[in-house]
């Protein structure tokens, strides 16, 4: 039992005599609350949700005890019932066990040995119990959730698979070749979305199992995997694109990360940023800083590209969640970024004005 | 029939361009308007004024970001009623849920549900319903 924070036990009897005597008997090994009545125990019970145990007596003036632990059962099915009688009659112990579901039986006189060994015992059931339905509910919830990831999943993946077959038949029909190539284009558009998506729902995975696995990350080549990652979209899109290193750790210690999920992180934000480009715009750019200083990374990945609406800034982390139709996206991405951060003990930050371009930060302390 | 005007609401561009060309082989007369942002959509029907509007059949997707179908709906049931009156909509999805798709169906403001892949035969079953619009 834990020593720090008594077991509340609840104790109903008639006569107040036996009240007291309980009290006193048990008040430094439990937290003690009495009633003289059945009404004035369910109030004690609706003013205390942590009650582990209700200890009754079976004959009183407005109710049996059984009759009492039927009722207390429906309304308050967590505490353990014991039942106290000095009547020794088989039919109100059987009663008892059907009707009161009751744990244990307690003979008067009692013995303060029996009782303290039974509210121990009661304790582990309670606990166990309480475990029980504790790990109920998180299942309940697991499979909601799996429920609507099941759904979102089966419309993300069914969507485009229906509207790519759809355009395979129109496109072996159409003989004008401009149209030809416009459709063309829109399948490759939906097949990439789908490719987005499944691998997004990897990475998902990735983080919501994996363990971490640190290793000292060597940030010179981090800008050079970046750099050669993404100069074909740079050159493709016509994005400037740069990566800015400053170290002041340089001969101290070792920056030590998960690498995977850092690129899960990086990747994802770079991705937005080429992909949410202004055309009009004859300037565009793209930039990352790697700031390495006491042992924190802040990385800060900014554009000047379309920005996020002021009224999407609260969602753009959750999952599923999209702000736009002007490209195709999974609505998977930021939400494994938040993921990625907090498994790294890390934090993410955005600034963004729409038509101006957005900047993300994320911080991380080496491990 | 023929100056029914089709609005197409739809995020996916490809559903976009292959209902709008079976719209347009099936109705060559008929004018059709297309929008990927549910939003703009939403606001061209509550811009109509009913004194002088030609009938509309609005196909509706369920599934799109910031304004879903179904948000769309609950918006377009606060338009005016003289308006709603010369309106026709249709929902439509790949959705495979029953839910939804009772959901759609059961709407007060939705005609007819067509689940994706959409058919011309579909279409035209569907406008035939719907068609006696004056």
């Amino acid at each position: 039992m834990d020593k720090n924070q008594k077991v509340k036990v609840l104790f109903i009897d008639d006569e107040e005599n036996n009240l007291v005597a309980f009290k006193a008997a048990f008040r430094f090994d439990f937290h003690v609350l009495t009633a003289s009545t059945p009404d004035d125990a369910m109030e004690v019970l609706r003013n205390h949700d942590d009650i582990e145990t209700i200890i009754c007596d079976q004959r009183m003036p407005e109710k049996t005890g059984v009759e009492f632990f039927e009722e207390v059962s429906s309304l308050f099915p967590q505490p353990v019932r014991m039942l106290t009688t000095g009547y020794t009659d088989i039919e109100s112990v059987i009663n008892a066990i059907n009707k009161g579901k009751i744990f244990r039986y307690i003979r008067k006189p009692w013995n303060d040995e029996d009782i303290k060994t039974a509210v121990e015992e009661a304790h582990k059931f309670y606990s166990a119990t309480s475990l029980l339905s504790k790990k109920n509910t998180e299942l309940e919830e697991a499979y909601q959730e799996l429920d609507k990831f099941a759904y979102r999943i089966t419309h993300d993946l069914l969507g485009p698979l229906i509207s790519v077959k759809e355009a395979m038949h129109l496109v072996g029909n159409e003989e004008d070749a401009t149209v030809r190539a416009q459709i063309l284009r829109l399948m490759e558009k939906s097949l990439q979305k789908l490719e987005d998506f499944v691998l997004n729902i990897s990475h998902y995975y990735r983080l919501k199992q994996g363990e971490l696995t640190l290793t000292p990350l060597d940030f010179n080549e981090l800008v050079e995997y970046y750099q050669d990652l993404f100069s074909i979209e740079s050159n493709l899109g016509n994005v400037d694109f740069e990566i800015n290193y400053r170290n002041s750790d340089k001969g101290g210690d070792e920056f030590r990360t998960d690498e995977v999920k850092l690129k899960i992180i990086l990747n994802n934000l770079l991705i937005n940023a080429f992909k949410y480009q202004r055309d009009e715009n004859p300037d565009k750019w793209v930039k990352m800083d790697i700031n390495v200083e006491g042992g924190k990374s802040i990385i800060k990945v900014s554009d000047n590209g379309t920005g996020i609406p002021a009224f999407a800034m609260d969602n753009i982390f959750d999952m599923f969640y999209r702000a736009t139709t002007k490209e195709p996206g999974s609505g998977f991405g930021l939400f494994n970024v938040k993921d990625a951060v907090s498994k790294l003990n890390g934090t993410i930050e955005v600034e963004s004005e729409e038509n101006v371009g957005s900047t993300f930060t994320i911080t991380i302390p080496t491990k | 029939m023929k100056n029914i005007r089709f609005i197409l609401v739809d995020d996916s561009h490809i559903d976009l361009l292959l209902i709008e060309r079976m719209l347009r082989q099936l109705y060559p007369e008929n004018s059709v308007l297309a929008f990927d942002d549910s939003t703009k959509g939403l606001r061209y029907l509550q811009d109509l004024k009913a004194a002088d509007m030609d009938p509309h059949v609005v196909l509706l997707d369920i599934q799109m970001p910031i304004l879903d179908g179904f948000g769309f709906l609950d918006a377009y049931d606060r338009i005016d009623d003289s308006v709603k009156a010369k309106i026709k909509v249709l929902m439509m999805s790949s959705s495979t849920n029953n839910a939804d798709i009772s959901r759609a169906k059961n709407n007060r403001n939705v005609r007819a549900y067509l689940s994706k892949p959409i058919t011309k035969q579909a279409i035209s079953d569907a406008v035939e319903i719907v068609g006696d619009m004056k």
